[in-house]
């Protein structure tokens, strides 16, 4: 009888612990989802063609900034204007227009509201960056707002709550190149705090020669591209509490003019912004989760120096001593979100979010040459200001999306975004999309998605300027894309994707014969992107991406836009201590528009390289840029003064340490 | 010249494959636990311990140690009231018996080979890689829109181990 009850108290116990063991199975497969999904290694599996790069892989490559990272990113390519504003152009999207992605660093968005482009932190070195994530074509979700072309999340060191690790680094190159920074954890109890700066400066510039005139004016000369920019940013982490904040300051040279002439090389570009943002996050219970967000973005952008050469013709007079100018412009974006997850249906996870926000011009300074005497400074702040003072945007965005997972297999999502500006421009965008795991190696998504932008603030705001001219009729920018994706992954180190895309792209915005802003275009662009990784051996990593895009614009050109877009990088680990990578990138010729007489812009192919050697608590990474020198340009506008484009600095060097702790 | 050549045709037999970290962590909370759903498992006690081999070739060493590291950082040195014990092994140098396996890559021919021992002895062999699965391996885990644990059914069903039935509520078979 005793035998017996211990048998049977024997068996109860392992009935329970093995009850127990199987509920902690069950919570460990759904964290491990949950960080999966959060740090976008099941991406495979989400209803978006997303690109993601890590800083390890990145710094094998000996790359050096977010720009170079993006650079490698399928179908994207980076246009810069006469001010070298950057910004990457998705599936040659309109090269010309700023806005038309998002960029977000550590969820908050951080678009500069003047032009809507994110330049200033393409600088970001890849030592500050723990992983980038890019979705192409047009989204609109809960994690970002809706996106025109294409939208980049920054991810750094402040993901990771539960450390307390923290790194240095310091780098020197080409061009005198100086970098550094740091990022440290502090963990106490409830209190999580990160904090991390750098400062990054280099002395680049490129010759003009012989690049026709301008007003009358031979281009010849030098065009200053010098770089001086730091940021420093801080997360506090408090129970459901988080605050992130982020400053930068950055100073950069005119390149190649605001008149497109060549200016002083000391003039600068001065573009202040500061992001805060305090976050509540709460999870009620299993099923239901909130999340509340405010926040502030203040940024200004300043000019100071000559913009035209003595003896220039103005509209009124003759500029004896040249056009001397101080622009300022401070804005103020103030915003706030909500949103709510709710997965207690069966099979459904519901999300309904709210976004209110509002962006105002705050400071506005115009002092210039007299324009009708050409002698002596005039503050016309208030007479003829550079951008309009009055410069405002409220806008609303409601989204509800569902998550249906119909089985293990086949996942929906359907979402509706209605969005508002100034009472004026009403948007409604619906986006489904359907992925369906057909096996381990199989899996095929659809999706439709219906996105807009709304016009950029200098292409609304700007006013008295010579070069450009905003237009406060303009429309938003639509589009209607359709992606279909089908992805082979026959092991967990080959992976093939491929993905078709039509995007039917209305009411673009360009600048007309007289320099105004203007929806001017309707392109439709379709294309397909190839992508394939594999080790060829069991320690190295190979991949490559070609890119196609076409379109039915009357000319059959999708002008400025390189039709094939081959990238490709190799990285071989001679021991888990040493390796080196090479990348290389071609990109097609660019025809230009059809009323235009200049040549095509030459296709190119750049070779990088890199050599890293590191341990546990040490790397030294030495990179070198465009190996063979191959002269690489940004195309200029058809009515810039610059003919032959924009040059791009060629080969440079790179050697940075970097330590872990 | 000839001898930095030597130097890196050495060290090149340290290289490795490159391993997913979550991957790596995702089965490092979860193997163990598996152990214990197999109804069995006293029987299959070393020195009253659960002793898990991680077996590896030599260029995987590093990734072994860390393996284990991070079983140790999950479980300590119990899984519940059983001592738990992680031994690193080579593939080539698997002499004897444990509770279960964890096998990381391996050259070709040799997971058939340490898989159909498992099987005789009626042990679990987990894989990191879930291709393993076609090459004997009985457990593997994968990281997709939902993480999944995959059990190889033909091995199921031909192997001497009993789970308890309530594991197959969260387990996929293949």
């Amino acid at each position: 009888m005793i035998q017996m009850k211990r048998v049977l108290l024997l068996l109860l116990f392992s009935v329970t612990l093995q009850a127990n063991i199987l509920s902690e199975l069950r919570q460990d497969l759904s964290n491990i989802s949950l960080e999966a999904s959060k740090t976008r290694q099941n991406i495979d599996y989400k209803p978006y063609i997303i690109s993601v790069f890590t800083q390890k892989e990145l710094l094998k490559l000996g790359l050096r900034n977010l720009e170079d990272a993006l650079s490698l990113v399928p179908g994207v390519d980076i246009a810069a204007d006469n001010l070298m504003t950057k910004t990457p152009v998705f599936r040659g999207s309109n090269s010309f227009a700023f806005g038309q992605s998002k960029l977000y660093i550590d969820g908050v968005y951080v678009n500069q509201v003047l032009f809507d482009t994110y330049s200033q932190w393409l600088s970001m070195p890849i030592h500050m960056i723990k992983r980038i994530e890019v979705i192409r074509g047009p989204s609109i979700s809960t994690d970002t707002l809706a996106s025109y072309a294409g939208s980049v999340n920054v991810i750094t060191f402040a993901e990771d709550k539960n450390s307390n690790s923290g790194f240095l680094y310091t780098g020197i190159g080409s061009n005198k190149l100086r970098s550094g920074g740091y990022g440290k954890h502090f963990d106490l109890e409830n209190l999580h705090i990160y904090s991390d700066f750098y400062y990054l400066r280099h002395e680049q510039s490129v010759d003009v020669i012989n690049d026709g005139t301008f007003y009358g004016f031979a281009q010849n000369g030098i065009a200053p591209l010098s770089l001086e920019t730091f940021s420093t940013s801080i997360d506090v982490n408090y129970n459901d509490l988080e605050f992130i904040g982020r400053y930068l300051g950055q100073k950069e040279g005119v390149a190649f003019g605001p008149m497109f002439l060549l200016a002083n090389s000391s003039d600068k570009i001065n573009l202040p912004q500061y992001n805060l943002e305090l976050r509540y996050n709460k999870r009620i219970n299993e099923d239901l989760s909130l999340a509340f967000k405010v926040g502030i973005q203040n940024e200004s952008y300043s000019i100071y120096g000559i913009f035209a050469p003595a003896g220039f013709q103005g509209e009124f007079t003759i500029y004896n001593d040249g056009i001397y100018s101080d622009f300022e412009v401070e804005q103020r974006r103030l915003y706030h979100k909500g949103q709510l997850v709710y997965s207690g249906i069966e099979n459904h996870t519901l999300k309904f979010l709210y976004n209110i926000q509002n962006e105002n011009a705050i400071k506005q300074k115009t002092i210039v040459t007299n324009r009708f005497t050409g002698i002596g400074l005039v503050d016309y702040s208030d007479t003829l200001p550079f951008f309009d003072n009055n410069a405002n945007r409220d806008s609303i965005l409601v989204l509800a999306e569902d998550e249906y997972s119909f089985s293990d297999d086949l996942s929906l999502v359907f979402a509706l975004e209605y969005e508002e500006h100034n009472n004026k421009h009403r948007v409604i965008n619906p986006r489904f999309s359907a992925v369906y795991r057909y096996d381990w190696e199989n899996i095929l998504k659809a999706t439709y998605t219906s996105s807009y932008r709304a016009p950029s603030w200098q292409e609304v705001y700007i006013k008295n300027n010579v070069v450009r001219h905003g237009n406060s009729n303009l429309d938003v920018e639509d589009v209607e894309a359709y992606e279909f994706s089908y992805i082979y992954k026959p092991s967990l180190d080959k992976t093939f994707k491929s993905s078709i895309f039509y995007l039917r792209n209305g009411n673009q915005i360009q600048k007309d014969n007289t320099f105004k802003y203007q929806n001017l275009k309707d392109t439709d662009v379709y294309g397909l992107e190839l992508e394939f990784e594999t080790s060829i051996t069991d320690r190295d990593k190979f991949w490559i991406t070609y890119s196609l895009l076409d379109s039915d614009e009357a000319t059959k050109d999708l002008a400025y836009s390189s039709r094939h877009l081959v990238k490709s990088y190799y990285i071989y680990n001679f021991t888990p201590y040493i390796s080196a990578s090479s990348t290389f990138k071609y990109n097609s010729s660019k025809s230009r528009f059809s009323n235009e007489l200049r040549e095509d812009i030459e296709d190119t192919f750049i070779v990088d390289s890199a050599l890293q050697w590191r341990n546990e608590s040490y790397s030294v990474i030495f990179g070198v840029k465009n190996i063979f020198d191959t002269k690489e340009v940004f195309a200029s506008e058809p009515l810039s003064g610059y003919k032959k484009d924009y040059s791009r600095v060629g080969r440079s060097f790179n050697l940075s340490v970097r330590k872990e702790f | 010249m000839r001898t930095v050549l030597i130097v890196i045709f050495m060290y090149s037999f340290l290289g490795a494959y490159e391993y997913d970290k979550l991957l790596l962590r995702a089965e490092a909370y979860t193997f163990p636990k598996i152990v214990i759903m197999d109804k069995n498992y006293r029987q299959k006690l070393n020195n009253n311990s659960i002793e898990i081999a991680i077996l590896f070739e030599p260029i995987d060493k590093l990734v072994a140690i860390e393996l284990k590291k991070m079983i140790k950082d999950k479980f300590g040195t119990k899984i519940s009231t059983n001592k738990l014990e992680i031994q690193l092994v080579e593939f080539e140098k698997l002499d004897r018996k444990y509770s279960a396996y964890i096998a990381l890559k391996s050259k070709n021919g040799i997971l058939e080979k340490v898989s159909s021992k498992s099987k005789e002895q009626g042990r679990i062999m987990f894989a990191y890689d879930y291709q393993d699965l076609k090459r004997g391996a009985l457990v593997s885990l994968v990281i997709e829109n939902y993480t999944s644990l995959y059990m190889n059914k033909i091995e199921i069903k031909t192997s001497r181990i009993d789970f308890n039935s309530a594991i197959f509520s969260i387990v996929r078979l293949w």
